[in-house]
């Protein structure tokens, strides 16, 4: 089992690549599997400090988060802008 | 006597032509020194290898200390022993996680399933992919350093090198103003620098703790229910 992408892990179950969404993990929501549809939830109650740690790195890495997602839509939305350009061009 | 002075004093002095200064600095009450008055080093003024060398050496540094915050980041996100030190790393942080699983025996089971923190994350390692480096830079003073000089007698005697014989020459140096847009000299001496930072390919080590990581994921059966037991 190897898992050196971070952020998904082989599924305990069928190995298929499981994505954790840290949203899901840390508010404790269920990780369902696409593969064999088994389903994960974290324990709050034994993953104290392991959750801690991951909320600490939720919350500092936020800010970094929000601009590399405002990052990701402006240039999304000028290859959008370019696309239509080219497409509404008048034919001579 | 300020920076702006000193400079306008050597590049006088290298200059040799007695052509005024025209860096327009501030000139008042300032006697520039006649040539072959060579002022002191002064802070302004580096020799040329310091002067090149003194930015590379803090692309070297900045890439130390990327390096030092990842292995800070993975100490105190990774495991459990103080983050701060470069004591005990302690156990991987583990993360656990419930599932049900339905036996071959047709009972229902809830497992533990231990899953390392450090898998979970992204593990920031950025490294400089390319750095240009625009200097601009006025030679004020040549000088043969003694101990050079000492080094250069010996091997002169041993057997002399080059047509002349001359020892080679240790340059000074100082960053050289910037001509401003509109002609006049601008006031700005700086090094341009562009760098170029990428995440960094997955060091072997990183790969290996990660790999490692992964094979200490772990599930334990926490109870085991009995589908006919329940009903």
């Amino acid at each position: 089992m190897t898992a050196t992408q971070p952020g998904r892990i082989p599924c305990p179950a069928c190995s298929q690549p499981l994505a954790l969404p840290i949203e899901a993990v840390l508010t404790g929501q269920a990780i369902a599997c696409a593969g064999c549809g088994l389903e994960l939830t974290a324990q709050r109650e034994t993953s104290h400090e392991a959750l801690n740690a991951l909320g600490r790195w939720y919350e500092e890495t936020a800010e970094a988060r929000t601009t590399a997602a405002s990052g990701q839509a402006s240039a999304a939305a000028g290859q959008t802008a370019k696309a239509s350009r080219r497409v509404t061009r008048p034919r001579r | 006597m300020s920076d702006d002075s000193s400079e306008k004093a050597v590049a006088t002095d290298i200059g040799g032509g007695g052509q005024p200064p025209t860096d327009g600095g501030d000139g008042g009450g300032t006697t520039a020194p006649t040539p072959r008055e060579l002022p002191e080093p002064q802070s302004s003024v580096l020799s040329l290898a310091q002067l090149i060398g003194a930015p590379i050496h803090a692309l070297v540094d900045a890439e130390a200390q990327s390096a030092m915050a990842t292995a800070r980041f993975i100490r105190s996100v990774g495991f459990t022993g103080n983050g701060d030190g470069m004591g005990d790393l302690g156990e991987l942080q583990m993360a656990r996680f419930k599932r049900r699983h339905r036996g071959a025996d047709g009972s229902d089971e809830e497992v533990e399933v231990q899953i390392p923190l450090l898998s979970m994350l992204p593990i920031p390692a950025l490294q400089i992919k390319d750095a240009e480096l625009d200097y601009t830079v006025k030679i004020v003073q040549t000088e043969a350093l003694p101990q050079r000089q000492a080094e250069v007698d010996q091997l002169m005697a041993a057997k002399r090198q080059g047509p002349t014989g001359e020892p080679p020459a240790t340059l000074r140096a100082t960053f050289a103003r910037e001509q401003g847009s509109n002609g006049r000299r601008s006031v700005d001496m700086l090094v341009k620098m562009k760098l170029r930072i990428e995440q960094a390919d997955m060091p072997g080590g990183l790969a290996q703790l990660l790999a490692l990581a992964s094979e200490s994921s772990s599930q334990d059966v926490l109870a085991k229910r009995d589908e006919e037991g329940d009903g």
